[in-house]
């Protein structure tokens, strides 16, 4: 089930008015995982499964770290952590393993490849490696809530892993932050400005911008960008930057806003990520829980900074090639990684020899490299397979004849759906500026008008870029 | 705050709704989906049109051109004849004619009807028929593009006359350089048409869009509609290639010549396309000639009896 469908909007009403029903608050928590499976199973209720597996073995995992002797605290967390990425493993990158490394038409090759991935399934495992660390890491002073009876522990662990506003692509949030928050909740408690402020922006930045971005990115697809002019192959480039950052930082609204109606509070998934002036920014701007996991989790486990120069190269890098691998079982996904650590590395072996001047022109100098990078770099998520990435830039470089009348209008839509997002970037950088904060009181015909786009001009409903991960 | 910003998407919605009725604008499409949208909510919000093409992109190029207020083109790009036979079917409308195109009817698709998921809801069905600011027509951003396009063409204009006083040879380099690009990519988009073009379908497969083709035949003759096949023409290599070939006998096996009409295909060597299988928009206009005679010559045969040419 996806944000901009009737289905949800149902299920969403339902869920909020049970929710919220005085004589049902006992059952808050069951009424959200109920709709949470029925949010996930609908239309693939055998899939459900996988989740439920992976929902058993991390609560029964992390309640055997919680109540466990120092010996035994380890063991359990080790095997809790192990066991999700098996499954990760399996589910996920079954089909690459095969395509790779076994013969594919082998009577095993043949079954890895028909493995299906389960929507999401990257980020509810996150979620559960989360609830196992963060249980290892509980001191009973320091995060009291997440320690409990099994009943509760099992209810309040299956309600953080199967949340359905962040099921599917997230935020990843923190199992303590969120367990934490876990409590009755009030209608009066509910701030609906920031609730629909949030959505507002969020299905704007979705179904408008995303979504009418996304028939036009089409054409990057092979082989029908070999028929498009130099110039329009690079505006494509251009506007599937947008789209990729309207897509996610959309879904992320949407679900913060979701989240705030069941009074939970999510962190910032984006922080105007484009004006980034270096890639270590970029990545403090962009999906921010996750470049906080692969931090708190796997970077600082490794040592972080700590242990050295040459230490911490190895350490940015590992983290950014896991982190092509846990975009995608591809070379594509890998090779994207890569790049990314290797960006990140030589930045900082940069930054101890060169200080950069901080002045307005250098500044806007590096956010414009920075952002071409990161924009180039996506095209392996539009074109997996390597060689069509190949031939992508051939043509960019070949195909020097004028944009046809086609290319016109594509390139014109690619713009005008783009400006809305270079504003929303703009506005950071202006954001302090006196005539600004004057202005401000009439935010309300921004919402409005982004409103008035949703209802009349909202491009047709696609999944969510991110599902696939 | 929640009330203001209600109060001004109420407020510009009923603007824009009231400049729509009022001015009519024109309006240019963003993407060939909405095109099929589009080409879909004007028909099952118009009146019933006596003739329809049912197709793919290759039979995209306005071949209804002649009498548009008797036609209907719901062949759409990227889809099947099945979305537009089952849209037809969906609308309750029917049709004298039904136009056929065959050259895929083997691939069974439902796109355009996911498409419009929306557009046939009862409620906003009849939202969207009443109200134009909400059919996608009439889309702001539609509205807006034509504006800025005649800017460009003008603008693409001055500077294609500056072009033609350029002396130095370096346009025509360049020209020379895009006419062999161009070339190798038609090369490239041929062989993979090729390709899908040397395998046919399995025979489970094919027996199932017969069936399928068969099912929605029936329908539509139970209530009197005439079906008539005709396939596009393509690129002279993938005219006789294996699934051509196939495709066309087996359709003739199933739908007997003497039973259906057949607008036959015609010599492929007299065709261009773009990528193998598009006629380019010469070849349309040799085609659509061609076409509209060889209706013509159904119609006189007496084919379709007390009715007016499509």
């Amino acid at each position: 089930m996806v944000f901009n469908s009737f289905n949800f909007l149902i299920l969403l009403f339902v869920t909020f008015i049970i929710y919220y029903l005085p004589p049902l608050k006992k059952f808050q928590k069951i009424t959200i995982i109920i709709s949470s499976l029925v949010f996930y199973s609908i239309g693939h209720p055998l899939i459900t499964l996988v989740l439920l597996l992976t929902i058993g073995i991390t609560t029964t995992t992390s309640y055997l770290v919680l109540n466990s002797t120092a010996n035994l605290k380890k063991l359990w967390s080790i095997c809790g952590v192990t066991l999700n990425l098996v499954i990760l493993a399996f589910f996920k990158y079954s089909p690459f393993i095969s395509k790779t490394f076994i013969q594919p038409d082998s009577s095993i090759g043949e079954f890895m490849m028909t493995i299906p991935l389960p929507m999401g399934i990257s980020f509810f495992i996150f979620k559960g490696i989360s609830l196992v660390i963060d249980a290892f890491r509980t001191n009973d002073k320091k995060q009291p809530n997440i320690q409990m009876k099994v009943v509760e522990h099992s209810i309040n662990s299956f309600m953080y892993m199967s949340f359905f506003p962040q099921l599917l692509a997230g935020p990843i949030q923190a199992a303590a932050d969120f367990i934490s928050q876990i409590n009755v909740k009030y209608m009066k408690d509910i701030d609906w400005e920031f609730i629909v402020k949030t959505l507002i922006l969020g299905y704007f930045l979705k179904m408008v911008i995303a979504d009418n971005l996304n028939n036009q990115t089409f054409w990057m697809f092979y082989p029908y960008f070999q028929g498009h002019s130099s110039g329009t192959l690079i505006i494509l480039l251009f506007g599937y930057s947008m789209q990729m950052f309207a897509d996610f930082a959309g879904y992320s609204l949407i679900a913060i806003g979701i989240s705030s109606l069941f009074g939970y509070r999510v962190k910032d998934n984006f922080y105007f990520p484009y004006i980034s002036k270096s890639i270590s920014e970029f990545w403090r701007r962009w999906h921010i829980s996750l470049s906080t996991f692969f931090r708190d989790y796997v970077y600082i486990t490794l040592g972080g900074s700590r242990k050295g120069n040459t230490r911490t190269y190895i350490n940015l890098f590992g983290v950014m090639f896991l982190c092509g691998v846990w975009h995608g079982a591809g070379w594509s996904y890998i090779l994207w990684g890569t790049l990314h650590g290797a960006a990140l590395v030589i930045e900082r072996l940069a930054k101890s020899k060169i200080t950069m001047p901080n002045n307005k022109i250098v500044n806007a100098i590096r956010m414009i490299v920075v952002f071409c990078l990161v924009s180039f770099l996506w095209i392996f998520f539009k074109l997996p397979d390597f060689s069509h990435v190949v031939k992508y830039i051939e043509a960019i470089t070949l195909n020097t004849f004028s944009m046809s009348d086609h290319s016109i209008i594509i390139c014109v839509n690619i713009i005008l759906y783009s400006i809305p997002i270079l504003a929303y970037h703009a506005f950071y950088l202006i954001e302090t500026k006196p005539f600004i904060i004057k202005i401000k009181k009439y935010e309300f015909i921004l919402y409005g008008i982004m409103l008035f786009a949703i209802i009349t001009n909202s491009g047709f409903s696609n999944s969510f870029i991110y599902f696939i991960f | 705050m929640i009330k203001k910003i209600i109060i001004m998407t109420v407020s510009l919605f009923v603007v824009y709704t009231v400049l729509i009725y009022v001015i009519r604008p024109a309006t240019l499409f963003q993407h060939v989906g909405q095109i099929s949208v589009v080409k879909v909510q004007d028909f099952v919000f118009g009146a019933g049109k006596k003739y329809i093409i049912v197709g793919s992109s290759l039979s995209s190029i306005s071949l209804t051109s002649q009498r548009p207020e008797d036609n209907a083109d719901l062949s759409f790009p990227g889809a099947s004849i099945y979305d537009g036979l089952e849209i037809i079917k969906k609308s309750g409308f029917i049709p004298r004619v039904i136009f056929v195109e065959a050259n895929y009817f083997h691939k069974i698709s439902y796109k355009i009807m996911e498409m419009n998921t929306t557009t046939f809801m009862p409620a906003i069905f009849d939202l969207k028929k009443n109200i134009p600011s909400l059919q996608e027509k009439y889309q702001p951003m539609n509205v807006l593009i034509p504006c800025i396009i005649k800017n460009i063409y003008a603008i693409k204009k001055k500077i294609g006359n500056i072009s033609n006083d350029d002396k130095s040879g370096q346009t025509a380099v360049l020209s020379s350089h895009s006419v062999s690009r161009e070339k190798s990519v038609f090369k490239e988009f041929l062989k993979l048409q090729m390709d899908y073009y040397n395998k046919i379908p399995d025979k489970q497969t094919l027996d199932v869009s017969v069936n399928k083709l068969r099912e929605y035949t029936k329908y539509f003759e139970d209530r009197g509609v005439k079906i008539i096949f005709f396939e596009m023409p393509v690129d002279t290599s993938l005219c006789s290639a294996p699934l051509a070939v196939y495709l066309r006998t087996s359709l003739r096996k199933q739908f007997k010549p003497g039973d259906y009409d057949y607008i036959p295909m015609p010599d492929c060597s007299l065709y261009k396309t773009g990528d193998g299988i598009h006629l380019d928009p010469e070849s349309v206009i040799t085609y659509k000639n061609y076409y509209f005679k060889e209706v013509d010559k159904i119609f006189n045969k007496g084919a379709i009896k007390n009715s007016s040419k499509p």
